[in-house]
């Protein structure tokens, strides 16, 4: 190999090449000559230069303050959950009630679908990534309503 | 680290404050390669480490962790470079409230600073600005991080044929940089 043909190839070579430490006829010919070697050299203590600027940029949020975030977003889930939820159930199934007595004498029989107090027993969903879920079942053992939630950090 | 995954999977609190600790710096460094903004990387970061207690469900084993989370890490960062082609409208807006934070605005500049005023600011202009998305990626997977190509393509999704000819292309993009920036080497090179 001469130095034209090992000079294209160091141009894409692996590192482990341009170490020296490879078999290849690249490895081979870097170790015998000093020119190449110089190129080979260069390229490895640039790119460990580049790698090590890269790295040394430090994320500005530390993962204490992530894992408050995170701490915070649970208890503020668990909090929904266990409040939220069972107040949004209720209210639905009062809004029904009162909706039920409005309408009683009108011809017109209202279509809502009521949400039962049995809400806990419905099939637990997964959220997508950063959403939060509610389910409700009702009073037709067909329908059971899903809620996403935007996640309120 | 399987082991910890596994902890915080089933729900252990203090094995998931661990693993975030663990993943925190990983995560930004990809996220810096595939933004190219340490702000921007800061932000990837925290969704992804913020979203983890629930994304963690969905890792099932089948590849590494750290495969996995790459490409987590990887549609967050593209999710986020989405949004900011919509946020560019709201440029001005942004660049008012950076400059009413002061020290927001400090801290950035100098994360900033280091990155273009270092001794291979030319290098690190060539990585962000010259070299496509999936080169960037590669090459930084493999040749600044250490994965092997194979691992890469796994965490990019690519083949791996695909990810050698990236990493090809990027290296030929910054080995050119390399000898522009050694001008006596390529000189003597070329007797």
């Amino acid at each position: 190999m001469n130095c034209a043909e090992a000079r294209e190839l160091l141009l894409e070579a692996d590192l482990a090449e341009l170490r020296e430490t490879g078999e290849s006829a690249l490895s081979r010919h870097v170790r015998l000559c000093s020119r190449c070697r110089a190129v080979a050299e260069q390229i490895l203590e640039d790119e460990l230069a580049l790698a090590e600027v890269l790295a040394s940029v430090e994320p500005s949020t530390g993962p204490r303050a992530i894992a408050a975030t995170e701490r915070g977003s649970r208890w503020w889930r668990a909090w929904r959950i266990r409040v939220f939820a069972p107040v949004l159930a209720a209210a639905g199934i009062a809004t029904v009630v009162v909706m039920r007595l409005g309408f009683s004498g009108s011809a017109v029989t209202p279509t809502l679908i009521a949400p039962a107090t049995a809400w806990a027993s419905a099939p637990s969903v997964e959220p997508p990534p950063n959403r939060d879920v509610v389910v409700f079942a009702t009073d037709d053992p067909n329908i059971v309503v899903i809620w996403f939630t935007e996640v309120i950090q | 680290m399987e082991p910890l995954v596994w902890r915080a999977r089933s729900g252990d609190g203090q094995a998931l404050s661990r693993l975030v600790d663990w993943c925190h710096k990983p995560v930004y460094r990809w996220a810096l390669g595939i933004t190219s903004d340490p702000d921007d990387a800061d932000d990837v970061a925290q969704e992804v480490l913020v979203a983890l207690q629930w994304t963690l469900r969905k890792f099932d084993g089948r590849s590494r962790f750290t495969t996995w989370l790459y490409r987590v890490t990887r549609n967050a960062a593209l999710g986020l470079l989405r949004r900011e082609r919509r946020k560019e409208r709201r440029i001005e807006r942004t660049a008012r409230e950076r400059a009413a934070n002061a020290d927001a605005a400090d801290v950035e500049h100098r994360r900033l600073e280091r990155l273009w005023s270092s001794s291979v600011a030319d290098l690190v202009k060539t990585f962000f600005e010259e070299l496509p998305h999936k080169q960037r990626a590669v090459f930084d997977l493999v040749d600044l991080q250490g994965y092997t190509p194979r691992e890469a393509a796994e965490m990019l999704d690519m083949k791996p044929v695909t990810a050698r000819a990236n990493l090809f292309k990027a290296r030929r993009a910054i080995r050119a940089a390399i000898l522009a920036r050694h001008p006596q080497i390529a000189e003597e090179y070329s007797k």
